[in-house]
């Protein structure tokens, strides 16, 4: 299958500055729902007004469709885009503001006018269409921001990062309408996050990038049960995956692959005990609990062990105490980082 | 307890002197425009009138060519203003929004013709016009003022306030360089606009100076000198036939402002639109 869009080879940097992207290729399926995930300034955003046009790029080629798009106007890449602030026409109305797009399309008035019937519908927008955006909350902004990119039928959706001006209610349930939409229209949407729920929550590829290079890609669940890389093991997850090194363990009979240097465990996998259970099928240690943070169905507990602390989720509704307890994690639990910080496979 | 007293009582000693100031020369030429010829020599003055001479007005209006100074007057602002507009926005869009060679240096020099008094340049300005044969009719009093770099600046301010995702949204949406001009930038710099339209309208309607200069037909001058030459009608200054006149002159302008009042006002809180 043809990638929708395609990047090769792609460097950008500001005016003879050292690039924020030296080297970056990609392929972005069509129908998929690819979320480029990152911290802030790893590039993503970048990345993404570059697929718009919006940026030119100092080097490499952008494929949309198999087309270069290097002289292509971001008007005539059948894409569209959802601005972080929105981005409305303070001056129009709703109804303006989402036809604006489609008479500058030459879209006749008759289908202009069925086309914002139905996403209107679609958004729940039908009642406010007369009103200006200054008189709208930031969730219908943000859904008018949508439907001025839904009518006009792109065959790409670029968002950047839509929903972080919302509260976290409202992020919840737009977050539920995107994947809605997304089965609904059938169609490619790229989206800029810096929240791992997020982008674990909607995604059916995840790009994690940092300081302008892919640190890994694959579906969700590829990227949080096999992390190729300790950034990756730590972005991923909530708590992130606590990170040991290799001297910190005691030389107790610990059968670890070859070069390790890092030992890494997800809070949601240890097991924590008054004393240390009698068969052994996984590390132990001894550590003392610092902090409990009760959050519905789990437990958050952080541990202080020798020289670190670790994280630890317990799904359970019993307390334990801040006392001294044992901590066990599952062999088939643990992964295994090089020095390179990259993942061993054993 | 007294010092907030004290503090209100200076602020509006401050306020009513600040109002007098502005209102009684206004007043003034009010009543002066009512009064007969004696009671505008008569001393000590006084202050109000009891029998008002409007007739004084049929007077000012019977002793000039007052609708020719009108028409004029008329036909020669309203140029400049559309002039202006014509003129500023586009360089006002250039300064906010393109990127091109030589802009700061351009945008100074813009700058740099605010400083300079029109005193100064009105003599070369002259030998230039004259030069040309542009004198006596109405491009002479027109073109000087077919663009304004104070109406550059305050523009390219506004335009500058417009966010950069809502045109990058409209680059998206296929809009033109001229739709995004018509249809984004200058509806959001509307209250600008509009200040700036009636600083243009009212600075030409009431000047002076430079008609007087580069005009001495009648059948082009503008109404501040045919006002002004209601003082030579008869032997000796009939101040309340020049007043009337004068009365006649600020009447559209008093008008305008009332209707544009909140406009106005907006134009100089403008702090953008989320």
């Amino acid at each position: 299958m043809t990638p929708k869009i395609e990047l090769k080879g792609i460097k950008k940097s500001y005016d003879g500055n050292p690039p924020v992207i030296e080297n970056l290729s990609m392929k972005i399926m069509p129908e998929s729902f690819t979320v480029l995930l990152g911290p802030s300034g790893c590039g993503k955003s970048t990345t993404l007004r570059m697929i718009a046009g919006l940026e030119q790029e100092t080097g490499g080629t952008i494929f949309i469709d198999g087309k270069d798009m290097k002289h292509v106007e971001p008007g005539e890449r059948n894409i569209a885009m959802v601005f972080q602030n929105y981005a409305l026409y303070p001056t129009m109305t709703i109804r303006e503001n989402i036809e604006f797009g489609l008479k500058n399309m030459k879209v006749e008035k008759n289908e202009r006018f069925e086309r914002i019937k139905q996403v209107s519908e679609i958004l729940g927008l039908s009642e406010y269409l007369s009103r200006k955006p200054a008189k709208l909350s930031g969730g219908q902004r943000q859904r008018v921001a949508l439907a001025r990119a839904m009518v006009k039928k792109p065959a790409v959706f670029l968002m950047d990062e839509p929903l972080s001006n919302l509260d976290a209610k409202l992020r919840n349930q737009i977050r539920g309408e995107l994947i809605e939409l997304h089965k609904r229209l059938k169609t490619t949407f790229v989206f800029v996050t810096h929240d791992q729920t997020e982008a674990m929550s909607m995604a059916t590829d995840i790009i994690l990038l940092n300081e302008g290079k892919i640190m890994q890609e694959g579906s969700p669940i590829e990227i949080y049960h096999n992390p190729q890389n300790i950034f990756t093991a730590k972005f991923i997850g909530n708590p992130p995956m606590n990170i040991l090194k290799l001297s910190d363990f005691s030389s107790e009979a610990l059968i670890v692959p070859e070069k390790t240097a890092y030992i890494g465990f997800r809070p949601e996998n240890v097991v924590i005990a008054e004393s240390l259970p009698e068969n052994r099928e996984g590390i132990t240690f001894k550590g003392e609990i610092v902090t409990h943070e009760m959050l519905g169905s789990e437990i958050l507990y952080r541990i202080q062990l020798e020289n670190e602390s670790i994280n630890a989720k317990i799904y359970s509704s019993k307390m334990t105490d801040y006392s001294q307890i044992s901590v066990m994690v599952p062999h088939e639990k643990l992964y295994y980082f090089d020095t390179h910080e990259n993942r061993i496979f054993s | 307890m007294i010092k907030p007293i004290m503090k209100k009582t200076i602020k509006l000693l401050i306020n009513m002197l600040i109002i007098v100031i502005f209102f009684v020369p206004f007043y003034w030429m009010i009543l002066t425009a009512f009064k007969t010829l004696e009671e505008t020599v008569q001393f000590p003055p006084s202050f109000w009138v009891s029998h008002p001479q409007w007739e004084n007005f049929l007077v000012a209006l019977k002793a000039i060519p007052f609708m020719k100074f009108t028409i004029n007057s008329v036909v020669v602002s309203i140029s400049v203003m559309l002039l202006q507009f014509l003129t500023v926005i586009p360089a006002a869009y250039a300064f906010a929004r393109l990127k091109f060679k030589g802009k700061s240096l351009l945008f100074g020099t813009v700058l740099s013709t605010m400083m300079v008094p029109s005193q100064l340049v009105f003599l070369p300005i002259y030998l230039m016009f004259s030069k040309w044969g542009l004198i006596n009719n109405y491009l002479s009093l027109i073109l000087p003022f077919a663009t304004s770099a104070f109406g550059i600046f305050m523009l390219r301010q506004s335009f500058m306030q417009v966010p950069e995702e809502i045109l990058e949204a409209a680059k998206l949406d296929k809009a033109s360089e001229f739709k995004t001009l018509t249809r984004i930038m200058l509806p959001a710099a509307k209250p600008t606009l509009v200040m700036l339209g009636l600083f243009s309208w009212i600075s030409t309607w009431n000047d002076y100076f430079w008609p007087l200069v580069i005009t001495t037909n009648d059948a082009v001058r503008t109404l501040p000198i045919g006002i002004s030459s209601l003082r030579m009608v008869e032997s000796g200054v009939t101040y309340h036939i020049v007043m009337a006149g004068n009365v006649l002159l600020i009447i559209p302008i008093i008008i305008v402002f009332l209707i544009a009042q909140k406009q106005i006002i907006r134009a100089f809180t403008y702090t953008g639109e989320k």
